[in-house]
């Protein structure tokens, strides 16, 4: 095969048996890679209803088509399963360079099932694969476990794993590679700590064949120079991803204590200039990535002073910083730091600590029920014992360990008003209020409340469109047009295809759909047309929606928090502004095809799709 | 010939504005000192302008590039001196100040005509460089990112100054305002 390796692993934890598959050829050319054949092997073998930390979940990586290529950005792996955050389907995915290794070392992706009966690891060393103890690694941290991994097996052995939270099971555990580099959303570390799989340790020297050298060249060439002068890649670089920090809080969107309001009096504090001031060394990319938006840090001041580390991104520096209403930027890359070596994701720890500052405001929450702890907006302090206490599931962090929406279940009054998360996972640092179409796209995003699975955030808040789909422009953020609902779809379609070649999503921006499919063509070595990519994405998405209706979902799940529902933002630009979704969710459905009463894909659309095959499972007969 | 970069030359440009604020009647012509100096005004006027771009700091130079097919036979480098959420000044300036802008923007006069028309987006046209920063900086080119919904206020403004384009004169008033451009290149050596 061209672009893939063609082979995957097969590791059955409970039986400690490892065998080699084939991808076949219908799955590569109808998903590509990544996220699309990744989510079909999780689709076809994992069982609705479902525990998603029992054995019968199956946890699969997978790299993308054009992962380890030299094409420009193009780094990434997915993971999927089902999550136990939110009890749907899940997908991952993360650059640096672990996903490019694993490619190397001969393989496209991991399908981990059962449940090891003690701690275990993985190690795959350019084409041979085995099981070894880990019960050395258990409990150890994220950097200690990497550590030791390469101290046994050699430096050049790359490690994707989880810390502390994965083995306690926190709900939205990370799994974490490079050292920094995080696939953190839906709680994939706590899966890979159910099945007591503490790391993956890849090495190889495997070549990624492509089909046609020269074509691939010249385009690729072509990229790198858009790339090198655009001035996205070059506030990007410039700022790294907190570029956005103050175009979000002049919109009046930046989300600021738990999104009582969208205006935070302190960004210039926690921007990217800040940063670049006070903690940044230097700034790091993922393979094959000119852009270069990751940070090295290192924090010069305070009780932090001297520790170093990557990050903070802006999801991080948002939601530590002015979702818990902090402007400690020292704090907020600490608690960064420490969520990496926890292996936790920080959108949902940071949400989760928010939430818990409200609901003691509001006197749900009291300092008897917190073990003692007296939990306020600002201070920078709580939120890093929070961080160590959820990590741990000590005291009240067990509680937080379990999200902001079993929180809000578990303590009522009312809190589930302002219990900031979609299908159960935690939002990003983005008022949809100030945007009205990103409401729709948390609302309908298949893993829950999330921005990047169509990056609407781009030609919303960023005034920047996708080139990568035909028209994104939107034209009043502050107004509901339903016929825009279609950019919605069109991204997430687009953007589903670049988790399946495995390419940044920065990249969509600059480069469009015609000059990806050249490079795929190139790769593979087929002709390869803008109408195929957007129906592999299209069919993807939909396969995973279905997915999610098999384990029950329904219209009533694509909703948003009440409090963006009916709460106006009380300041700035979007002040007196609510989230009407009715108004886009009928327009939406059609523009999918999906049935607008129950929110299933129809029939007609899945043949459309040739999904046929999954027609059944959610129109009756075979479940 | 007043000498650039003197007092008498700002003094001179300073009277001319005057004069043709109550020598030419609304709409102006784009690309006129009249014109930028209405915008230079709504700009100052604007709270959300001042909110937007509070932090941005330098002089913008937007450059029309000549297109004798839509009546422009030189370039024209428009310099906006702007500073924390106000605009200081917006004039017509030589090509030599203009180039010394902080943050020189390049495209066809059509396109610019388009931008402010807001038929195309500012933002999306400078990140696939039709509006191109000369030369291309990496820092400026971070900071223009950063300051994007700035862009699209000062667009904005702009689309609401009541004005005309050039290539949309009739033939006299197209005469006039070529012989007017000669005038500038005369006195002002713009
Ligand atoms: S832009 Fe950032 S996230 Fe994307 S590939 Fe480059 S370094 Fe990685």
């Amino acid at each position: 095969m061209f672009g893939l390796m063609g082979k995957i692993l097969r590791v059955n934890l409970a039986e400690r048996k490892i065998s080699e598959e084939e991808i076949p050829e219908e799955i590569a050319k109808k998903f590509l890679g990544g996220r699309g054949i990744a989510g079909k092997y999780l689709f076809d073998e994992v069982k609705p209803g479902i525990d998603p930390l029992g054995p019968e979940n199956k946890l699969i990586f997978m790299s993308g088509l054009l992962t380890g290529t030299p094409s420009p950005s193009a780094a990434r792996y997915s993971v999927v399963a089902k999550s136990p955050l939110t009890n749907i389907w899940a997908q991952s995915n993360s650059g640096g360079r672990w996903g490019v290794d694993l490619k190397h070392s001969g393989f496209d992706g991991i399908i981990f099932e059962g449940i090891s009966k003690k701690p275990t690891c993985l190690v795959i060393d350019d084409g041979k694969a085995e099981l070894r103890d880990a019960v050395d690694f258990w409990g150890k941290s994220v950097s200690e476990t990497t550590m030791m991994l390469k101290k046994t097996l050699g430096e050049k052995f790359n490690v994707a794993g989880i810390g502390i939270a994965g083995e306690n099971l926190v709900k939205y555990a990370a799994i974490m590679n490079d050292l920094h580099r995080t696939a953190g959303r839906c709680g994939l570390g706590a899966v890979m700590g159910s099945k007591k799989l503490k790391a993956i340790a890849v090495k190889g020297t495997k070549e990624i064949r492509i089909a046609d050298k020269k074509a691939f060249q010249e385009v690729s060439q072509k990229q790198y120079e858009l790339l090198g002068e655009s001035i996205f890649g070059a506030g990007l670089q410039g700022y790294g991803t907190t570029l956005v920090l103050d175009i979000v809080n002049v919109c009046g969107g930046l989300p600021t204590r738990n999104w009582q309001t969208g205006v935070c009096s302190f960004a210039e504090e926690i921007n990217g200039e800040a940063l670049n001031e006070k903690v940044l060394v230097r700034e790091v990319g993922c393979y094959a990535c000119s852009i270069k938006c990751g940070r090295d840090t290192e924090i010069n001041k305070g009780p932090y002073r001297g520790q170093k580390g990557e990050g903070p991104e802006y999801e991080t520096v948002a939601i530590f910083g002015a979702m818990c209403d902090n402007s400690d930027l020292e704090s907020i890359t600490m608690a960064n730091y420490l969520c990496n070596n926890y292996g936790l994701d920080t959108i949902s720890c940071g949400s989760t600590i928010a939430f818990t500052m409200e609901c003691f405001e509001r006197g749900i929450l009291t300092k008897e029920d917190a073990g003692g702890l007296e939990i306020s907006f600002g201070d920078s302090e709580m939120i890093i014992e929070l961080v160590h206490k959820i990590a741990k599931r000590e005291g009240v962090g067990d509680l937080l360990a379990e999200g902001t929406r079993i929180m809000a279940q578990r303590l009522g009054q009312d809190s589930e008003r302002f219990a900031m998360h979609v299908k159960g996972l935690e939002l990003p640092a983005y008022d949809s209020r100030a945007a009205k179409i990103t409401g729709l796209a948390f609302a309908t995003a298949n893993r829950g409340g999330d921005h990047i699975t169509g990056y609407v955030q781009g030609p919303t808040f960023l005034a920047s469109p996708f080139l990568v789909i035909e028209d994104s422009e939107i034209e009043d953020p502050l107004k509901e047009n339903p016929e825009e609902t279609k950019v919605v779809k069109d991204l997430e379609d687009a953007l589903t295809v670049f988790d399946a070649v495995g390419s940044c999503k920065f990249m969509g921006m600059a480069s469009d759909a015609q000059e990806i499919c050249e490079i795929i063509a190139a790769v593979t070595g087929r002709q390869f047309g803008v109408e195929e990519f957007r129906k592999i994405g299209e069919r993807t998405y939909n396969l995973e929606r279905v997915f999610n209706i098999r384990e029950g979902l329904t219209r009533a799940d694509d909703t948003l928090p009440k409090r963006l529902l009916e709460d106006p933002l009380p300041e700035g630009p979007a002040k007196g502004h609510v989230n009407n979704l009715e108004v886009f969710l009928d327009h939406y459905y059609e523009f999918r095809g999906w049935d607008k009463t129950t929110g299933k894909p129809t029939p007609e659309k899945l043949r459309e799709l040739g999904l046929e095959e999954v027609i059944g499972q959610i129109y009756g007969g075979e479940k | 010939m007043y000498k650039v970069g003197t007092k008498e030359w700002d003094e001179n440009y300073a009277k001319l504005v005057e004069e043709r604020n109550k020598s030419e009647s609304k709409p102006y012509i784009v690309l006129t000192p009249e014109w930028a100096s209405e915008f230079e005004k709504m700009v100052q006027a604007d709270d959300r302008y001042k909110e937007v771009a509070r932090t941005w700091e330098g002089s913008v130079t937007l450059v029309f590039k000549a297109d004798p097919e839509a009546e422009l036979d030189d370039d024209i480098f428009i310099l906006l001196d702007l500073w924390h959420g106000e605009c200081r000044s917006a004039k017509i300036v030589p090509s030599e100040i203009g180039r010394n802008g902080d943050y020189v923007l390049e495209a066809k006069y059509e396109r610019w005509k388009r931008v402010l028309k807001k038929e195309l987006n500012v933002v999306k046209e400078m990140a696939t460089n039709r509006l191109k920063l000369v030369p291309f900086n990496f820092k400026k080119a971070a900071k223009l990112a950063a300051a994007a919904q700035a862009a699209i206020r000062l667009v904005d403004i702009a689309g609401e100054v009541s004005d005309k384009f050039p290539d949309e004169l009739e033939s006299e008033e197209l005469r006039s305002f070529k012989a007017f451009l000669k005038e500038l290149k005369t006195d002002f050596c713009i």
